[in-house]
Order: C-alpha cells, then structure tokens, then sequence
C-alpha cells in the first residue's frame, strides 16, 4: 500500500522510509530495538492543507497515511519543507525545534531521536 | 509592582489610591505611555487615560493583596471597595477609547515587547536534549539543581555529599562485579539449558520416528530393539549424554537392558562408534541397508530390509553387528542434532518467503530469455561489461548447475551489481558444491552483514575457518577453550589469533578482510578501516577492497574520504555498480544532490548494460531487444535512492520518472554515460 499523497514532498520520504523499514526484516527488529515508538506527523503543505502520516517503530514497523490503530507516543507538527530539510539533513530536530518549526506532543525525550528516524539515506555497502 | 507593597502597609488605613497615584507618576515607562498619548492622542483623552491605567493597577494591587494576606481583607477601609467615582470615569472611558486609536495600537503591542522572555518549553526541551547526550545524566541533574538554588548547601553538608558520592562510586564497582557474577551464572544457566533443549530435541526427533512407523503393523517390527530403543528415546526414560546412552528411568524392558550392556561392552563398537562420529545419519543408514542388502540377496524394500534384519538379531552375529551399527549411528547425538539444525534453518527460511518481507536467498531467479544460453563458445566468452558478464555466467551455470566456480563468479559480480539476494543465492551454491572456495564464504560474510544478518555472518565464518588448512587448528583450539555464548568475541579472537600466526609483512589479506567484516558488524568502523588498509597494502588492485574501505569510512560518517577510496575502486574497475551506488550515497551526505543523481543515473545505466549506446557486438541481438532482457537487472534500491534524491531537488517530475523506471527521460538533463 502506497503512502503517497500528492501535493507533499514529504509523501516521498514517507515512501522511502516505509521501504527502508518493510524491505529487510533484520534491519527492521534492530530499529525497533533501538527507537521503540510511534511517531504520528501532522505535515502541513504549502496550501496550508495537513495530512498525517504515522510510522509505527514499536511493534509493527510500519509507515501509513493517516493515524494509527494505537496512540502515539509523539505528534509532531510541521510543515513540509521542514520534514524534508529534515531527513536529508539539512537540518536538525534541535535546531527545527529551538526556531519554531516543529511543535511536539508527549514525549519530548523521543524528539532527540528523530533524526536517526528520519535517516532516510541508505547505508553504504561493503 | 511588588514593591508597592511595604508602602502600602506602612500607610495603614489611608485611601491607597493615593498612595498609588504617587507611585504611579514615579513609574518612568508609564510616563512614557503618557507622552506619547498627549503627543498623539486629544487632551480630553488625558485624565482617562490615567485613571484607566489607575485602576488597572489599583485592581491588581487589589488581587494581590487578598492573596498575599489572606484574612486580612477586614482590616481594609470602608470605602476601599465604593466604586462609584470608578464607574463615573469608565463611562468616559469609554467614549474616549474609540478615538484613541494610536494609544490602543500602541498599548496592545506593549506584552510582545517584555524584554528577556523565553520560552519554558524551550528550556525543558533543551534540558531534555542535553540529558540525553549527557552520559553522566546524573551529575547533570545535580548542577542543575544546585544552579536553580532552591537548596541551600552548607560547607560540611558538601563534605558528607561527596563522601557519600565516593562510596557511591565504590559501590558502583561492587555493582559491576556482581553483574559480571550474574553474567557468568546466566551463561551456565543457559549452557544447561541448552543441554536440556538438545535432550528435547532427541526426544522428539525419536518420537517423531515412532510416530512415522506407528502404521507399520508388523508385531516383529514393533518389538524389534531399534523400535524400543526409539521409544524410549521418545519417552525421555532414555538419553544420550555425549558418547553414552543413559537411563533416565528404570526400564521395564529387561531383555532389552541387559542387550544394550552387552553392546556397550563390545569393544568393537566403541571404536567403530568413534570412527563413524562425523557421517552423517542417512549415509550410515544407506550403507547399512546395502550391508544387510548384500547378506540377504539384494532385497531393497526398507520395511522389509529391516524386518529381515531384525529376524537375523538372534542368529548371525555378523548381522547382529552390522544393525547394532545402525541404531547406535542412528543415535550419535552430532549427526541428530545437524539435521535438527538444518531442519531449523529449513523453517527459518521458509518463514521470511512466507512473510513477504525477506528474500529467499535459496533460489537463484535467472534472467528471462538469456540469449547466451544458444551460444557456442560460451566458456570462452568473458562480456564486454558487468550486465554481459552476468548473463554469461548464469548461462553456464543454467547449462552446468554443478559448476561451482561460476557459481562463486556469478556471485561475486552480482555483489558488484549491487544485488545482494542473488548475490546471496549464487554464493550459497558455490559454497554448497565446494566448500573449498574459501572466498565464496568470505564473500557471503560480505552479503549477510550489508543484509543485517550477523547470525549468518558468524556461520559462514566459521564455515571459513573450517576449511581453510591453514587456521583449521586454531578453531578447534579456540572451541575447547571458549565458549560460544558470545559469538562476536570468540570470532574477533580467532581471527586476531590468525592474524598473528602472520605477524607483520607476511599478513594474510583474507584474515584482515574477515577481521573487518567483523568490526563492520559491531559497527567498530575505525578498528574495521585499519584492517581493511592493511589488507589493500598487499592487494593494491583489488577494487573489491577499495569499496570495503570506502563503505566503512561512509558508514563512520567520513563521506570525503570515503569517496576518494570509492573514486580508487572505480579508477580500476569503472563499470563497478555498487562502488558507484556508494559513491553517490557519500554525495548525498555530503548534500551534493545533483552529483548524486548523475551517479546513481551512470549505477543504472551499467546495470541496464548500455554501452555509449553502441549495440553489442558480442551478441548478434539487436541493443533494444538486450536491453529488455537487462532492464530487470536495474536494482530498485537504486532507483529509490533516485526518486529520493529528486526529492531533495524538488523535482517531482523526476520522481514521477523514477516510478516509471524510465532511465532515458533523464538523458536530456543529466549527463551519466
């Protein structure tokens, strides 16, 4: 099942990030090992519309358009260019947060992983 | 405003209003507000405004009051709450606000303006950043503490805390010593666990064979030993505890008791036992079968074969031998407890293709219409490029599945084609048909942890060592001295203790390859790049190693350097996909976003096979028709990269084109050939 919606440029790394996870089951138990929550992302886009999408790391490693079955641990609200200034790296979820542009409910603490989340950029191989 | 409060005090039963209209023209910024209305706003506004700002303030103080001094309320003055002259000034107020348009502006704008103010979810989050990268959480929270000075320390309190954070300390240590207690009891615990489970396993391999004759009618076949013997394997009433058969319960069976003691005097047994410990099960069988099969004229039928067997027990020792053979080979716990493994690794593998989400690494998937199946001279043709050469070889392995070396090349040139799975199932192959190949298990090591699959990683490292003649006796050493609860440890031993048989300019390559796969695996990528240079000072052009290197210095997080090692790898080889594929992943990380997709555009053309668009003249097929065929090898995780890429460059109409798989809608733009 696609995740894509158009008119977000998020919607691709959404895709790519739903194929990291769901494309190796190995790698999938180590990143729910180490991250263990759900993320739900309220991304508002240019036309002011928002759409959520949910990446579930805490038990069924998964990424879906809208909100998941259980509760989140932490929503993040942001804009579009921002998620993806976030995962290529241009910018960090500190710094996304000190200047405004992501807000968050519940728990803070899982904030400080979100850029291992969002590592959308494959590893190298031997 | 608080420190209205001692005056008001002080001046007791006086109307405060008074009080506070001297406060107020002392308040500078409030005069400030004045100017700026007498400047712009009528002359009536004046007293208004005043009064209005007046009784704000007076309201305040009011509320402050009543919650600072709570019971107090009845000392206050009769006429303290006699609004009436207040309301008589609202009224005018209120005329006046709608023309006071500039000191209304100006007073809303007034709250953004408080100097200094931060934001506390700022603080707490920033808190909360720092304590997660801060190891030493607790002494940060201690500082903190101590910062916001809620608590007053004094000097001998400080004294009795660091003495206490001192026998902390110590007690820290006790701590860890007792972990390492708790470790060493666990281990045991699970060794005899897992002894526990091999026993398990038996029991149920053996009820498992019961169950399977179960049918079997034949009243000589269900009292013959071998089938008492099962049972009460099934049961647990027996065991097998290393080379000795054990009774776990008292046997009810005594003909059959005092038959197993004389077995196991039988001298020729316990030698014969000691010789047949590594075949395997179902080879022993079917030589027991033939053996029989001989002595009673080339009968072949199992049930029948057995039965007659078992008739002979009784009368002919030399039968008796052959099938007393049988049973106890039967029971070698080694060989019972490989086919359990095997049997393991069977259903594992079956899980992940019934999942979806892993590939079966067991079946190679071939090309579709490979024309160099109907060529000739196959064995002397070598392909122009990496997606020739490819076709090639899974030409001759199609036409000899037993060739294990094309079975290893093909392997190691779909690692280069950035396409692991086959990579996987090729490599398998190999091994499978020759064990000899030390580099197919090396290279599988390589497959398995860029899959994330360090159980197989220590398998097939073992499997190297195990037929390697060199370091063969250091992995017998190393099993009878160290257990196996920790694979990673026994592993980097071995090798570091390979790697010193060949001490200095003698090193062998291979040591320090498998060395580095290992640290990649437990992601030490500093330890992991010295070995890997060390191996590339004796194979200076072995791109291969150059990629190794390249990736491990990306996966530290050192992309320059990893390209220069990746641009080496390529000088040597340069239709070498996965250096490229890798290549563009450090652009990527560097933020080079374009450079990215030319390489990762120039990973698919090669896979694809295009050739500066030339047709191959190695193949008498026309290019497009070859390209169909090449098209399915373009790898989808480079194509996802892409799309991502394109991403990054906000390009969606290039990455519509990437879910089209259309590699030539790029040519206009990008230059990759």
């Amino acid at each position: 099942m696609s995740v894509k919606v158009d008119g977000y440029k998020s919607s691709s790394i959404f895709e790519q990030l739903k194929v990291n996870i769901s494309d190796n089951e190995a790698k999938k138990k180590e990143t729910i090992k180490k991250v263990n929550a759900i993320f739900e992302f309220n991304v508002k886009n240019n036309e002011g519309k928002e759409q959520i999408w949910t990446m579930d790391l805490k038990k069924g490693g998964t990424v879906q358009t809208g909100k998941g079955s259980a509760k989140p641990d932490i929503i993040i609200n942001l804009t579009d260019d921002t998620f993806v200034e976030l995962a290529s790296g241009k910018l960090n979820g500190q710094k996304a947060f000190m200047a405004g542009k992501l807000k968050i409910k519940g728990n803070m603490m899982l904030a400080t992983k979100l850029d291992g989340v969002l590592a959308t950029i494959p590893k190298a191989k031997l | 405003m608080a420190q209205w409060f001692p005056e008001d005090a002080s001046c007791g039963p006086v109307n405060p209003m008074t009080g506070l209209m001297k406060q107020f023209t002392q308040d500078s910024s409030s005069q400030h507000d004045k100017f700026s209305t007498e400047r712009y706003g009528e002359g009536s506004s004046r007293g208004a405004f005043r009064t209005q700002t007046n009784i704000n303030r007076q309201e305040d103080e009011y509320a402050q009051k009543f919650f600072q001094y709570p019971g107090q309320e009845s000392s206050h003055p009769p006429n303290l709450y006699n609004l009436d002259e207040m309301s008589k000034e609202l009224e005018a107020i209120r005329h006046d606000i709608p023309r006071n348009g500039d000191w209304a502006v100006e007073f809303l704008k007034q709250p953004k303006i408080i100097p200094n103010h931060v934001h506390p979810e700022f603080e707490e989050f920033n808190m909360i950043y720092k304590n997660a990268q801060n190891q030493n959480n607790w002494v940060s929270q201690f500082q903190q503490q101590r910062q916001a000075g809620n608590i007053e320390i004094h000097p001998e309190e400080i004294t009795a805390f660091e003495q206490a954070f001192e026998d902390a300390k110590k007690s820290a240590s006790w701590e860890s010593e007792f972990k390492a207690q708790e470790q060493s009891w666990a281990n045991e615990f699970k060794q005899q666990e897992e002894a526990a489970d091999a026993k398990t396993e038996l029991a149920s391999v053996a009820s498992k064979l019961v169950a399977s004759v179960e049918g079997e009618t034949n009243p000589k076949f269900k009292s013959s030993s071998f089938f008492q013997f099962m049972k009460k394997l099934s049961k647990q009433e027996l065991s097998i505890e290393g080379n000795k058969i054990v009774e776990n319960a008292p046997i009810s069976n005594e003909n059959w008791a005092s038959e197993f003691s004389q077995q196991q005097n039988n001298n020729n047994w316990a030698s014969e036992f000691t010789n047949k410990q590594t075949n395997s099960w179902t080879r022993e069988f079917n030589e027991n079968t033939r053996f029989s099969g001989t002595t009673k004229n080339g009968e072949s039928d199992w049930a029948t074969e057995f039965q007659k067997t078992d008739n002979q027990i009784n009368d002919t020792s030399s039968t008796r031998t052959a099938s007393d053979n049988w049973v106890k080979d039967f029971s070698l716990e080694k060989s019972v407890d490989q086919t359990m493994e095997d049997l393991k690794k069977d259903w594992e593998n079956y899980q992940a293709t019934s999942s979806g989400y892993s590939y079966n690494y067991n079946d190679y998937e071939f090309s579709q219409n490979n024309p160099f199946l109907n060529m000739p001279n196959l064995s002397s043709m070598k392909g122009q490029n990496l997606a020739e050469s490819i076709l090639i070889l899974e030409a001759k392995v199609q036409l000899d599945p037993n060739d294990s070396y094309a079975w290893y090349q093909l392997g190691t040139r779909q690692q280069e084609n950035e396409q692991e799975p086959k990579a996987i199932a090729a490599l398998r192959k190999a091994a499978t048909l020759n064990p000899q190949i030390l580099d197919s298990w090396l290279s599988l090591a390589v497959s398995y942890t860029n899959e994330y699959r360090r159980d197989d990683v220590y398998d097939v490292l073992e499997s190297w060592f195990e037929h390697n003649s060199k370091y063969k006796k250091l992995l017998e050493q190393q099993r009878a001295k160290a257990n196996f609860v920790d694979p990673h440890k026994f592993f980097t031993d071995l090798f570091i203790q390979a790697a010193l048989l060949n001490p200095g300019e003698n090193l062998d390559p291979d040591v320090q390859i498998g060395l580095g796969i290992l640290y990649n695996v437990s992601e030490e990528y500093n330890k992991a790049i010295d070995c890997f240079q060390s191996a590339l000072s004796l194979r200076p052009n072995d791109y291969l190693l150059w990629n190794k290197l390249g990736a491990t210095m990306a996966n530290a997080r050192e992309p320059e350097k990893a390209a220069n090692a990746y641009f080496n790898a390529l000088e040597i080889n340069p239709s070498y996909v996965r250096a490229r594929y890798n290549l563009a992943i450090s652009f990527i990380n560097m933020k080079e976003y374009r450079d990215a997709v030319e390489h990762l555009l120039a990973a698919l053309a090669l896979q694809a096979g295009e050739t500066d668009g030339i047709t191959n003249n190695s193949l008498n097929v026309e290019n497009s028709s070859f390209q169909n065929i090449t098209e399915k090898g373009m790898s989808s995780n480079i194509w996802d990269t892409l799309k991502m890429c394109c991403g990054f460059l906000d390009r969606p109409d290039l990455e519509s084109k990437c879910d089209e798989r259309d590699l030539n809608s790029f040519k206009q733009e990008f230059e990759f050939i």
